[in-house]
């Protein structure tokens, strides 16, 4: 019987081997098995390669921004700080006898209990550390002292720096003799003395600035720890499976390299790579950093960087350009495909300014490299690569030591004059280009992502501008004053019901003192103009006058007319992200909202029913300057075509030059004399806007443009409520930016030119 | 006694050379897996295996050379020994209250596995109480057999280390078959075992003393084409899956599975060794594998059938029968076909205790190949008529075993 049933337990034996033979046959010769398994066992992970974002540039070729490689420092915290294995096994196995400190209390015990600084200057003499030994724990028993032994034995950092002694004396309680454990503080402190050397090192960090930087890594890494065990916690897995997989996330998390310190200088780099022996635990990585140059000079102009946001990344997903952290792909082609204008969920994108209109351009094209990687990071054959390509540099219009002047031109008399916020801008005439956009305050792009740096601005600035973040020449719009009265004049040649179907800029109106009929308002002026023509009323800036003109000559509708083709209320076109609402168009009140005089008055001297840029103001000064023939279009990097002007009276370019030449060169004008302005040769307009009545602070303009007869250049300055008038609030501004344009072209001196008010056509007009 | 390439004179000739090959197999494969960038063949971990071969082997000809009926009479001190250890290593594991696995001792050369050491014991007791039984017809002629193998069962269990203590119960399973048990019980009790893993699967969080990651490991098995389950439970599994298919009809090329050298394959030079050699050496290399360790289990049951010793018989069936339960166990995980339990490939795997264990096994199965030995019928213990008188044989004395000494 034993014979049959061995047969039969042979024949059982054979089943069981031809069923695996069945089954190897079925995994590695059936061709379809064969081949996914093979595609899964070749299948390599595709990492992407960040390009190097393009720079912005001036006229120049100066940087404006720039995209520079740098070096970041970062630590591996089981190599950084070998002794928090000990000290946890230690705390387990005490605390396994019951109240004994957890991990934490011991560091802090053992920190307590040690002079790093005084250590690491004995060190760094080359002087043994005494004492050499010092204890961690004390009154450890036997049982636990032999199971520390056990379990940390096998590990060499802690039989060469750790030691378990037999106390001499033993508790009373005790029957046997208790165990310390001590240690070598010069090994064992190591973490504490590379964070010393690291911030000698580094010149930006001192120790305790980079320990709070790895206190704060390290809580980092607690989060990501609890975040991985998160769902065994709530599906209510077995504490025990639980306290293992936390140990080894920790555990993994500690091998990984974490940031501590960004953007070193090389000349850190080449002192920790010279002596890696001295650093352990530190790497250097490379990375690369958007770098500002001129920091709050062009902060809101070249806008900066930010995180992709929620938004951001749900519209990138549905249009198919998010770029996954390892992409699907298997060749370079399919790749150099993927990668057109896709971005990864942790990039940065340009906000504000250049950055965010020019984003594509300047952002560059992802490289890939497609290689085998094992589980733990072993890498194995390269199958396919594709480099990244920077991104375009964009060239600006923008003069940089103009800008540079500006800015602390307007700085200088914020500081002094208490203005709010200062913007100035130039631009070329007629082409449009922006040579400046200056303002005061702007932010500094490099530290934007700080979040100190924004209380900071915010405590320094609170108690004068909240809106330290905006473009003030594009959008911030305030209420014209005077200047409007350029539009207003305009408007009253081509469309006044008057002479010849326009008004007769000869023509007088009275100006009184006080408040006067038949409008009930008052003129600025304190004694009264008396009586005037348009060319006294715009050089002296007679309220009184314009009211007239606005009230008995004009409508709403041609006012709103002429407004928007000068560029009031529309966006300027300039090659920046727009800001939205009433921001970049400024507000123009419709036709239909204004009625009755006083309405038409207001509108006659740019209050109340008109706000504008100084970008827009800006336009419309330029549109004066090239003879009413087109409002030029501001731009940055791409040529923009101007609007054209028609004008039905062809006087009217000639006339409104006069006045506003007149502004500067007459010794009546509102410039004259204000700074030694008349020393140049340039037409201007003034404006002292009341944003809030009763209120002694006005937002003072001047905008202009010269040299004369043959414009090139239009300028427009603003100080936000200031406690000056238009002229006496800019007119130190814009005087240094005469000297400059002076020192560049000569024609903006007032004698190059002869006296300035000798010539011009309209001259003679005068009664 | 037979002569010829199976008999018993042979066969150990065979079984040392097959042991031979699977261990320079895993020497090759353990160089493979566990050798450093550009490291030259004998690498540190392939010396050590190398090592563990020799000292294994030596204790392989020893232990053959001694007459295992030496350990026939010392099978219940022997079974009791490694019992008395496996109860002090659990004892130990609860008085530390540590609750991780504990399966070896830690002496100050080498670790010592009882559990190995008890399926040998296990083998030696059980065909020691099997040999000359009449009564395996009844449960209570079973009723001893299955105690002896339940209790170092529930001792492994608790250590734990599910993987050996599956293989107690089929060791006892097969030598009772041949031992003479009626069908009835062998079938129900394999119907039983194979209901009992799609059960655990489903109340598996009802069952006691299953640890988490058994059962994960089970749930994983069951679902192991599930993309999800693919990425957790069955991860190992998966990886080996793809180890073993990637490697074709000739495979990679020692030294070249992708799977290997990037490091996918966990335990990939102890329990999941069978799939390295199937990515490299391909179809063919896992084919000589399977054939030399069924070659290996037949030659076993062979020398079972050859010996007409009841004692040697059980021996060689009980070990023949390990080593098929722990090679298609090995293998069949690494394919999905059974659970994944963390079972060494016998002469294969990296690992000492498994290696000394199972040559020692091996040698006892050599020993009963070569000793000769006559079962003597009740007539030829009846005293002869000789012309001198021979001393009377008390009856109850007339069936023991007599042994004619060879050597």
């Amino acid at each position: 019987m034993a014979r049959t049933r061995l047969k039969l337990l042979m024949l059982a034996v054979i089943l069981p081997a031809l069923a695996i033979c069945w089954r190897l046959w079925s995994f590695q010769l059936h061709p379809a098995a064969h081949h996914e398994y093979k595609i899964r066992a070749e299948s390599a992970k595709l990492r992407t390669l960040q390009p190097l974002r393009g720079s912005i540039l001036d006229r120049r070729g100066d940087v404006l921004a720039e995209s520079r490689s740098g070096f970041d420092v970062h630590f591996v915290y089981s190599d950084l700080n070998p002794r928090h294995i000990v000290i946890e096994v230690v705390c387990e196995e005490l605390a396994r006898l019951g109240d004994f400190p957890s991990a934490a209390e011991m560091e802090a015990g053992l920190a307590g209990n040690i002079d790093i600084g005084k250590l690491e200057s004995l060190l760094r003499q080359g002087l043994p550390f005494k004492p050499e030994w010092m204890p961690l724990a004390t009154w450890i028993p036997p049982a636990a002292a032999e199971r520390i032994r056990r379990r940390l034995g096998p590990r060499r950092y802690f039989r060469d720096h750790f030691e378990l002694r037999a106390m001499e004396d033993k508790p009373l309680e005790a029957s046997q003799p208790h165990f310390g454990l001590w240690f070598r503080p010069a090994e064992v402190f190591r973490m504490e003395l590379t964070l010393r050397r690291l911030s000698q090192s580094i010149d930006r960090y001192d120790a305790e600035g980079l320990m709070h930087r790895l206190q704060l890594s390290l809580q980092k890494i607690e989060a990501m720890v609890a975040r991985d065990i998160r769902s065994d916690i709530q599906s209510g897995t077995d504490a025990l499976f639980t306290r293992k997989k936390e140990r080894n996330s920790r555990r993994i998390f500690y091998r990984r390299g974490h940031l501590l310190a960004p953007g070193i200088s090389l000349d850190s780099v080449s002192r920790i790579e010279y002596n890696p022996d001295l650093f352990p635990g530190i790497r250097i990585v490379d990375s690369s950093r958007r770098v500002y140059p001129h920091g709050e000079v062009f902060g809101a102009l070249t806008g900066h960087l930010r995180q992709l946001n929620n938004q951001d990344l749900k519209t990138l997903e549905e249009s198919g350009r998010l770029l996954d952290r390892y992409p699907k792909v298997s060749s370079a082609e399919a790749f150099a495909v993927l990668r057109q204008e896709a971005l990864r969920p942790n990039d940065v994108v340009g906000e504000g300014g250049l950055e965010e209109h020019y984003d594509l351009s300047l952002r560059g094209e992802y490289g890939m490299r497609l290689q085998q990687v094992g589980k733990n990071g072993r890498s194995g054959k390269l199958l396919a690569s594709l480099s990244s390509t920077r991104g375009n540099d964009i060239h600006t219009t923008i003069d940089s030591k103009l800008q540079e002047l500006l800015y602390r031109q307007l700085w200088a008399e914020c500081a002094h004059h208490g203005h709010a916020a200062a913007s100035a801008a130039l631009m070329e005439i007629p082409s449009g280009a922006i040579l400046a956009s200056a303002a005061y305050p702007g932010y500094d792009p490099n530290r934007i992502r700080d979040a100190s740096y924004h209380a900071e601005m915010n405590a320094a600035l609170g108690h004068q501008t909240s809106d330290w973040l905006l473009d003030r020449p594009r959008s911030k719009a305030l209420y014209p004053g005077s200047i409007f009265k350029i539009v207003t004049a305009i408007a009253a040649l081509e469309n006044g019901a008057d002479w010849e179907g326009a008004v007769d800029p000869l023509r007088k109106y009275e100006c009184l003192v006080g408040e006067q009929k038949p409008f009930s308002m008052r003129c600025a002026s304190r004694y009264g103009h008396g009586h005037l023509n348009l060319y006294e009323a715009f050089e002296a800036s007679c309220n009184n006058y314009f009211y007239y003109l606005a009230a008995r000559h004009l409508s709403a509708e041609s006012f709103n007319q002429w407004a928007r083709k000068l560029g009031c209320g529309d966006l300027t076109g300039i090659d920046l992200p727009p800001m939205g609402g009433s921001y970049d168009r400024g507000f123009l009140k419709n036709p239909e909202g204004v009625k009755g005089e006083k309405a038409l008055c207001m509108y006659g001297i740019g209050q109340v029913q008109v706000q504008m840029t100084p970008l827009q103001a800006l336009r419309m000064v330029g549109a004066v300057a090239t003879g009413l023939k087109a409002a030029p279009r501001p731009w940055l990097v791409k040529k923009k075509t101007p609007d054209k002007i028609h004008t039905r009276n062809k006087r009217t370019a000639a006339i409104i030059q006069e006045c506003m030449k007149r502004v500067v060169s007459d010794p009546r004008g509102t410039v004259h004399g204000k700074s030694g302005l008349e020393d140049f040769n340039f037409a201007a307009k003034t404006g002292t806007a009341q944003y809030k009545s009763n209120t002694p602070r006005y937002h003072s303009w001047l905008v202009g443009y010269g040299p004369l007869p043959k414009p090139s250049i239009a300028f427009v300055v603003v100080c936000e409520k200031s406690r000056l008038q238009g002229g006496d609030a800019c007119s130190p501004i814009v005087r240094e930016l005469m000297e400059y344009l002076a020192a560049k072209d000569p024609r903006f001196r007032a004698n190059q030119e002869g006296p300035a008010n000798s010539s011009g056509e309209a001259g003679g007009e005068r009664r | 006694m037979k002569t010829g390439l199976l008999s018993n004179r042979m066969i150990r000739w065979h079984l040392a050379a097959i042991s031979l090959c699977l261990c320079g197999i895993g020497i090759l494969f353990v160089h493979s897996t566990m050798r450093l960038d550009g490291e030259a063949f004998p690498g540190k971990v392939a010396w050590s295996q190398i090592i563990k071969v020799c000292i294994a082997f030596g204790g392989f000809i020893v232990v053959s050379r001694v007459n295992y009926r030496l350990f026939e009479r010392k099978s219940y001190t022997l079974y009791g020994l490694v019992l008395f250890g496996l109860c002090i290593l659990l004892c130990l594991k609860f008085l530390r209250g540590d609750p991780s696995a504990s399966r070896w001792f830690r002496l100050a050369l080498f670790d010592v596995q009882p559990s190995e050491l008890m399926k040998l014991g296990l083998i030696l007791c059980l065909a020691r109480y099997l040999r000359y039984r009449q009564d395996q017809g009844g449960p209570r002629g079973l009723l001893m057999p299955c105690l002896l193998t339940a209790v170092p069962m529930g001792l492994v269990i608790l250590q734990p280390d599910l993987g050996t203590a599956l293989v107690l119960p089929c060791i006892l399973l097969a030598m009772v078959f041949v031992a003479g048990a009626p069908w009835r019980y062998v079938i129900a009790v394999i119907a039983i075992a194979a209901l009992s893993i799609p059960a655990v699967g489903i109340f598996g969080d009802k069952v006691p003393l299953l640890k988490p990651y058994q059962l994960s490991r089970i749930t994983g098995w069951l679902n192991q084409d599930q993309p999800s389950v693919r990425l957790r439970e069955a991860y190992q599994l998966d990886q080996s899956k793809v180890a073993i298919g990637s490697g074709g009809l000739t495979g990679r090329g020692y030294g070249r599975g992708d799977q290997n050298v990037l490091g996918n394959l966990p335990a990939r030079h102890t329990d999941f060794i069978f799939s390295v050699v199937a990515e490299e050496w391909g179809f063919l290399g896992a084919a000589l594998l399977i054939l030399l360790l069924t070659g290996l289990v037949l030659l076993c049951f062979s020398v079972a059938m050859n010996t007409e010793d009841p004692y040697g018989k059980l021996l060689a069936v009980g070990v023949g029968a390990s080593f098929a339960i722990q090679s298609y166990q090995n293998i069949g995980m690494t394919m999905g076909l059974t659970p994944i339990t963390g079972l060494p490939l016998p002469f294969v795997s990296y690992g000492g205790s498994s290696l000394v264990s199972s040559y020692a096994a091996l040698a006892l199965v050599a020993r009963v190949a070569t000793q000769r030995v006559r079962v003597l019928s009740s007539q030829e213990l009846e005293p002869a008529a000789s012309p001198t008188p021979v001393p009377a044989v008390e009856p109850h004395r007339a069936k023991r075993l007599v042994a004619i000494w060879r050597d």
